[in-house]
Parts: C-alpha cells; structure tokens; sequence
C-alpha cells in the first residue's frame, strides 16, 4: 500500500519550507478547477488564462502569508476569484458582448426579438454584473455550497443567496425561460 | 430588488426565494401564495430551468499550450538552476512542471517503444506545442543529456538558446524525420522555447528542424 497522499495544507507547509516540488503539486491538483472559475467568470480562453496565471504566480509569493485560517483550496479560489473580478473591474479583458450598466430594459420591445436575443448560456453569463456573476459561477455552474462560496468571497452567506437570485433573475430573462413582462 | 413585493408572481420576490433567501415563516407565506398563481409557477420554473442550464455546462479542458503557460510561469517565480539537471537528482523544474503539465491532457500519439525509457513521439509541426507540454518532466533525449553535446549542439544551430534551462525533452519523429524536441525555459514569465534538432546534433554541428516560442 502505498502512503496516502499528502493534503493540501501540507503541501503548502512544505513549499513554504522549502521544498521545491510541492507547489507544483499543489497547483497540479487545483489547476482544473481554477481554470473552470476564471473561463466561465471571463468568457475569454485568453483572459482565463492570464487570470490563472497571475493567481499561480501570486500564490506562490503569497504562500508565506496563508495562516490557515481557511483551506487552501478555498484560499486558492479566492486569489483567482480575485484575480477575475480585478481584470473586470480594470477592464483588462476581451469584450465579446456588451455590458449593461445596470438593469435589464423594463420591458422587451417584440416577440421576435425574444427568440433573436436567445442567448447561449456562457454569452448571457457575461452580460449579469459581475459580482452575482461570480456568485453564480461558483454555486450553480461549479456546485459550491452557498458556505464555501462565502468562504470564497468574504461575505457573509446571505449575500452569496442574493447574488445568486439576482443574476438567476436576470438570466433567466437573458435566456429566454421567462419574459419580462413576468417581472 | 424589491423582495417584499405582495405580487405572487414578483421576479425577484421568487428568485429570493427560490435561492432560499427568506426566513422559514415568509417563505411558507411566499410559498403558498405563489401555489395560486400559475404565473409564479412559471417564474419559478424558469429559474430552476436556469439553474439547470448553468449545472449543465460542460467542464472546460485546460488547453495544453494554456499549462505550459502556467509552468513556465511559476517555474520563472524560481531561483535560477544550473541550465542542466544534475544527473540522478529530480529536478525541481522538473517535477514542478511535470505536476503542471499533467493538468493537460496531450494528444500526442505515441508509437512502439524501441527500447527502455518513453517511447518516442510522433508529432507534427502543428502538434508541436502539445508534444512540448507533454515532454515537460521527462528527460529523454539521447545524446543530448550530456549537457556539454547539448550546449554545443545549440550554440551550432541556434546560439540565442544556448544557456536556457532545460525544463524537458523527448526524442521524436516529426513530420517523418527523427529528431529530439528539447523545452526550454526563456527565463520571461511564461516563456518558452521548443526546439527540435537532428538526435546527432552536437559539437561537429547538427540541423534544426523546428523552433516554436510560447509565451
């Protein structure tokens, strides 16, 4: 029998004592989902990929500072979390559709239009603000419970549910299961 | 959002509560309201229906150029090592990348095993990238582990990869000519330099088959 493999904490201890393998263990391990987080938050294969790629960098020069009081996995999705929202919010990304500033129109101007503006559902993901973006992204598409989305985000459980219900709301009208005169 | 709309049928009163939002005894009120109106029904509907299309996303791969990125990246975040693995030891870059890498899955098709050790790769120019994530943690190069042929051999086809560090390498047929397909660390963020030479390349001198940057 082969000796279990070690945990994330531990990994991260060891790289932070040295040892020059297990960071690359650590981030072999998590990479997927990492990416999973920032192309579906982004949109962009590119933008996904920078956004990993600083969250890869800035973990391993931040790994001094984790003190454990959350799991690695969750500190691992929180830097890349982070590093998406930044690019957003810096707009350092590739727009692909355009976002509205706030609100949905109050109303939708012909039925034709409705199956015109059908959306595929990554391109509707990219159209809900970005902070219940991100909440939809990790409960719905990547199953998170709503506490480590919590987690995850810092804030507080209450939150991460009325982010969801917003951008739900709102996709739900983007993709075409509800119309807005529903609202 | 207005979640204390008394309209049954209300967008984001049911989003609040279809997300689980309200305290037991509002939602129960919500609940039974909604039952009487067949346009909540629908609203709620369309959100699991939502719900649903989000869950159903497909998990992305993770390109195998996109890894190679990651690696070398982090591998640059390292302090500099000699540019060749001290035989019998792992190296770290090594190990490090190879846990990287193993994040893509390559498509490479791999042919017979001649003799101990990987079997060589047949790859193509345009797979060449892949070949080159694939190769990252394996040293399996011929000749060219003696990293003075392998100085030599890049100094004689191509000077400017001289002295970069070896991240891997793996002997190949490419595009039908035998070859080794070295990786090498540009020492930039991300970068990376894949080159293949002839397998007798060396000091005498050797042909290069193929150079792609990443990065």
């Amino acid at each position: 029998m082969s000796a279990a493999p070690p945990s994330d904490a531990e990994l991260l201890a060891a790289h932070r004592a040295g040892d020059a393998d297990a960071f690359g263990q650590l981030a072999g391990r998590h990479s997927r989902e990492l990416w999973a987080i920032a192309l579906r938050t982004l949109g962009d294969p590119d933008d996904a990929a920078d956004a990993v790629q600083e969250a890869l960098v800035s973990a391993y020069r931040r790994a001094s500072t984790f003190r454990g009081d959350a799991a690695v996995r969750t500190w691992l999705r929180r830097i890349v979390v982070n590093a998406c929202i930044d690019r957003i919010r810096h707009e350092r990304v590739r727009r692909t559709v355009p976002w509205p500033e706030r609100d949905l129109p109050s109303r939708r101007p012909d039925p034709a239009v409705e199956l015109v503006t059908r959306l595929a559902v990554g391109e509707a993901l990219a159209m809900v603000p970005v902070e219940q973006r991100v909440a939809v992204v990790l409960v719905d598409v990547q199953g998170y419970p709503v506490a480590e989305a919590a987690a995850i985000l810092e804030i507080p459980a209450g939150t991460v549910k009325s982010r969801c219900a917003r951008g739900r709301a709102r996709l739900a009208v983007l993709l075409g299961h509800l119309r807005e005169e529903s609202r | 959002m207005n979640e204390r709309s008394s309209d049954p049928a209300d967008l984001p009163a049911l989003a609040a509560l279809d997300a689980d939002l309200p305290d037991a005894a509002e939602a129960a009120e919500r609940r039974r309201a909604a039952r009487t109106d067949p346009r909540a029904a629908e609203v709620l509907d369309a959100l699991s229906t939502t719900r649903a299309d989000l869950a159903a996303l497909p998990e992305p791969e993770v390109p195998p150029a996109v890894a190679a990125r990651w690696a070398a990246a982090v591998a640059a975040e390292q302090p500099q090592q000699p540019s060749t693995p001290p035989s019998g030891r792992r190296s770290r870059s090594r190990v490090l990348l190879a846990v990287l890498a193993a994040a893509a899955a390559a498509a490479v098709v791999v042919v017979g095993a001649p003799r101990p050790g990987p079997p060589v790769l047949t790859v193509s120019r345009v797979d060449l990238v892949v070949a080159a994530t694939a190769a990252v943690g394996t040293v399996d190069v011929g000749a060219l582990a003696d990293p003075d042929r392998r100085q030599a051999c890049l100094r004689a086809v191509l000077p400017d990869a001289a002295g970069l560090r070896l991240l891997g390498g793996r002997r190949v047929v490419l595009d039908g000519r035998p070859g080794v397909l070295l990786v090498l660390a540009t020492g930039t963020r991300g970068g990376l330099d894949v080159v293949t030479v002839d397998p007798g390349c060396g000091p005498a001198g050797g042909t290069l088959l193929a150079r792609v940057t990443v990065g």
